[in-house]
């Protein structure tokens, strides 16, 4: 098992690749502390982790609110003791017009304080606690779209998710003096709930398929795929890896748009 | 096991990286092909992958040499009925020095080995792999390819950052069959070079010179890389082709750093 005996809280998992997260982590051994807005979800979802023999405790919280998120990182010291890895994964998207100019001022302002200031918090009060320990691992939640623009997503959401790659090498650069690696997974399209994929949806092929033509692999992403990646950079084999910024899209940054 | 039931071919792995890579591999339970250059060191490998339960064979090979990997894909299958991974891992670092003051020779070489072997080894992969319904392939890029070094040279740094060319136009070509490519950059990794005896690497000053500048203050080891291969081979990075994975200790994101600051 390639947590044993780590605790890892996951942040926005209630949903998509933080909900395959946790189960994942938690299989591999570690005690993870999942967070979320939606309590009675979270709690169904850690009583089903709990079912196939894994350690979890669910915390309802919102990234974007400094409170939440000090409890949420106190509730994994007072509950397993510490805390070595911490994936801020929470992320959302609008689906309305999402040009500069047409996107309205509060949904810009949301969209950043969860997707960017989120990661910013997570970051903030993690660090304390992992140098305790003498060391951690951080992964966050950027996107093909920090640096790729596309036509649909929200101005908001591109400029926060180059705000978290950009904060994942400034977090990389100096905390590696603790021993706390900050690396990012850079997800294409996954099938999750952001694009109106229910969790029971997703291993259905032909939901998987669907939006098939960006990338040069022809499906979407699992969301089990995001939690492999995060895996990596979580456990000890990444550790020389830091600052890192890993693409799992199908290939759609490799190539340009003429994948037919 | 991460690779159970596959077959993998790891080029330049009589020593270093690839070494680890393929007792990594044999590990994980792929059936493994050792090549490389040296007949006796790589029976060596297959030797240490046996004596701990693992299968593999030794196939001599140099990466820049067309019939020799058409030969090494060949006797993979032959001996192990398909092939599922290849990690185009053989390299050389010919010159290191200012580009104009490279020798064409040394050029020529650098290029030979490091990118036309990565190459002729998709070349040769690519069949078998389609007629297995998919592969993963993952070639040894370098930092160096991406950030320039007093310490590389002209032939290095063109062709490591042509293999992640190579790597993203492969990506695109094979994706409809299921075949993954992705490349591996390495930073400074301690225990890579076949003609430095192993206590260079733990002396000290060594040490300093090569982490001085990198925000994680120590060496990579060859199985920091191994592992990064492992995921990019295993079906665990599924979803991942044209991807180019840095394994530095962050050297390439810091800017120059002029000392460490103490942990506070």
């Amino acid at each position: 098992m390639r947590l044993k005996g780590k605790v890892a809280v996951i942040t926005g998992a209630t949903a998509g690749m933080g909900r395959a997260s946790a189960v994942l982590f938690a299989r591999e051994g570690a005690k993870v502390v999942m967070c979320g807005r939606r309590k009675e979800l979270g709690e169904e979802i850690a009583k089903g982790i709990r079912e196939e023999g894994g350690e979890v405790i669910f915390v309802q919280a919102d990234v974007s609110k400094s409170e939440d998120v000090k409890r949420v990182i106190k509730a994994a010291v007072d509950t397993y003791g510490k805390l070595d890895v911490l994936f801020n994964n929470a992320g959302i998207n609008h689906h309305e017009k999402g040009d500069p100019d047409q996107e309205p001022e509060e949904v810009w302002d949301n969209i950043i304080d969860v997707n960017l200031k989120g990661v910013f918090l997570g970051i903030k009060y993690a660090v304390p606690e992992m140098r305790k320990v003498g060391g951690g691992s951080i992964i966050n939640n950027s996107s093909v779209n920090d640096t790729q623009a596309d036509e649909v997503s929200m101005s908001s959401y591109h400029a926060s998710k180059g705000g978290v790659t950009a904060l994942t090498k400034k977090a990389a650069v100096v905390y590696a003096v603790d021993n706390i690696r900050v690396n990012a997974v850079n997800p294409g399209p996954i099938a999750t709930e952001l694009v109106d994929i229910t969790w029971d949806q997703l291993n259905d092929p032909e939901i998987i398929e669907m939006r098939k033509t960006k990338q040069p692999l022809r499906r979407m992403g699992h969301p089990m795929d995001v939690a492999y990646a995060a895996l990596y950079f979580a456990s000890d084999e990444s550790a020389f890896v830091t600052g890192a910024t890993l693409l799992i899209d199908g290939g759609q940054s490799a190539a340009y748009r003429d994948v037919q | 096991m991460r690779l159970s039931g596959k077959v993998a071919v790891v080029t330049g792995s009589t020593f270093g990286i690839g070494r680890e890579t393929a007792l990594l591999f044999a590990k994980e339970g792929a059936k493994v092909v050792v090549s490389g250059r040296t007949v006796e060191a790589g029976e060596q490998v297959v030797k240490e992958i046996q004596a701990d339960g693992g299968q593999a064979i030794f196939f001599r090979a140099d990466v820049s040499v067309a019939r020799d990997m058409r030969d090494l894909i060949e006797a993979t299958v032959k001996t192990y009925g398909k092939l599922d991974v290849l990690f185009n891992n053989a390299g050389l670092l010919t010159y290191q020095g200012k580009v104009a003051d490279e020798p064409e020779e040394s050029w020529d070489l650098g290029i030979a080995v490091n990118l036309k072997g990565v190459y002729l080894g998709i070349k040769y992969a690519v069949p078998e792999m389609i007629r297995n319904g998919g592969g993963s392939i993952i070639s040894n890029s370098s930092m160096w390819g991406i950030a320039a070094s007093h310490r590389s040279g002209g032939s290095y740094a063109a062709s490591k950052a042509g293999i992640i060319g190579l790597t993203k136009q492969s990506a695109l070509d094979y994706a409809p069959y299921k075949i993954r490519i992705n490349c591996v950059l390495p930073g400074d990794i301690a225990f890579v070079g076949a003609t430095r005896p192993k206590e260079y690497w733990t002396r000290p000053e060594v040490v300093q010179e090569r982490s001085a500048h990198q925000p994680l203050p120590k060496m990579g080891d060859t199985r920091d890389v191994a592992y990064a291969v492992l995921y990019l081979a295993s079906d665990e990075s599924m979803f991942v082709t044209g991807s180019s994975l840095v394994v530095d200790g962050g050297m390439t994101i810091a800017e120059v750093m002029a000392g460490r600051t103490a942990p506070s």
